[in-house]
């Protein structure tokens, strides 16, 4: 018993260990995030979105799009403010489907990609970012999947350019 | 046989008649009196027997080392980090902590030194501070639970090791320290994360008899996906970590 008691800390001290272990931050990622604070406002998007039959493989909506956003009223229109509480707010839509703005989700942020209801898809559940600096930023979503018999491909790369407006 | 002969048998004789008379009457005093003794004796008897009649069985007093099971009422100061982002304060923590001490040997070292490996459950609930700013935060999660804001649940299980000292009296001095693999949901404003999180507690507590005090330690860090978007069909979330820290003050209970 004493033996099995012995024998059991060493074991436990390295699943303790290993259970810690992990890279939490980098200086890189760090810097994506203290980039990301601040008022976005969508100015170009392009992908395609495509929808196939799961079972006859016939294509029954496809649309390839590489667009400019010039004015509030386009569909793609966001503009967004994200801060260090980690809400990201909505503050004008283009489309905005009966929604009551401005309004506030949380979001999530790992090194490389963003999380949260805001930046996800029918089936994917995060955006990439693709480039960041001061004044601008693109953002990739990659949304596939199979609902309802019909296979979905949409794929997204939207650009956005920091206002001027102050963040927290 | 001439008269002073027999003069001498007669006063014989009634010498012998007279002392057989003492001596019967002493027998019969002393058949009184050892009737009256063996009343006494049977009385003593009788209340020794009373007196060493198997009396009630009386609760054996608890060791300093009997105690080993034992509850902990802990109040924490709490903060909860995001990976990224600001720090949540904490409002208000509280932690029940049971568990049991099991010794690695019989006989104590030095007549006061012990060790042992204590194992239990560990449950904690945080309350933080409410979101700083103006923000029309989506209601969907905390219209459904019927309550908002920012609280923090960890169900987890403890072992560790321990050391003991028994200095004096009924006073023992504990210092420990414990890993305690956890279950922890947080609810963030908008949306509710779970994950695994393996905590660490390390402390002392000071005990006398069967009520103490201690302070400890708590840290950890886990990975959290979103638990409203798992039960709402829409797949895992994309993961985002939390550190927490906690100081703990609580009353110790032996049993």
């Amino acid at each position: 018993m004493k033996k099995l008691f012995f024998l059991a800390f060493p074991a436990l001290a390295c699943l303790a260990l290993l259970s810690s272990c992990s890279i939490k931050t980098t200086p890189e990622s760090e810097m994506i995030y203290g980039l990301l604070q601040g008022t976005w406002e969508s100015v170009h998007v392009e992908g395609h979105d495509y929808t196939t039959n799961a079972q006859t493989g016939e294509v029954t909506y496809q649309e390839d799009f590489n667009e400019d956003i010039n004015s509030p009223a386009h569909p793609d229109y966001i503009k967004m403010r994200l801060d260090r509480n980690n809400i990201v707010t909505l503050l004008e839509l283009g489309d905005a489907s009966g929604m009551t703005l401005p309004v506030s989700y949380a979001y999530t942020f790992n090194g490389t990609q963003l999380g949260g209801v805001v930046f996800s898809g029918d089936f994917a559940n995060c955006m990439t970012i693709k480039e960041i600096d001061a004044a601008s930023m693109t953002l990739e979503l990659v949304d596939k999947g199979e609902s309802d018999g019909y296979t979905t491909d949409y794929y997204e790369l939207i650009t956005f350019r920091k206002t001027d407006e102050q963040d927290n | 046989m001439n008269r002073t002969t027999r003069l001498f048998l007669c006063a014989a004789a009634a010498f012998l008649a007279l002392s057989g008379t003492a001596l019967a009457s002493d027998g019969s005093t002393r058949g009184a009196k050892s009737r009256t003794d063996s009343l006494d004796v049977q009385t003593v008897t009788d209340s020794t027997v009373m007196q060493t009649a198997p009396a009630k069985p009386r609760k054996r007093t608890k060791g300093v080392w009997d105690r080993k099971k034992f509850m902990n009422l802990s109040y924490s100061l709490q903060t909860l980090a995001p990976y990224y982002g600001n720090e949540c304060q904490g409002r208000v923590a509280a932690a029940i902590v049971n568990g049991r001490s099991i010794y690695l040997h019989k006989k104590p070292i030095a007549g006061m030194l012990k060790f042992s490996i204590d194992f239990g459950s560990d449950i904690n609930y945080a309350q933080y501070l409410p979101l700083e700013g103006d923000y029309n935060l989506d209601s969907e999660v905390s219209d459904m639970l019927g309550f908002s804001g920012r609280h923090h649940l960890d169900v987890g299980l403890f072992i560790g090791p321990a050391v003991s000292v028994n200095p004096v009296g009924k006073l023992v001095i504990t210092g420990y320290f414990r890993f305690v693999p956890s279950y922890s949901v947080v609810m963030m404003d908008t949306d509710i994360y779970h994950g695994f999180t393996p905590y660490f507690t390390y402390g002392g507590e000071i005990v006398w008899n069967w009520v103490g005090l201690g302070i400890e330690g708590r840290s950890g860090s886990g990975s959290y996906s979103s638990l409203t978007s798992l039960i709402g069909g829409g797949g895992t979330s994309m993961p985002s970590g939390y550190s927490t820290q906690a100081l703990r003050m609580y009353l110790c209970f032996r049993f």
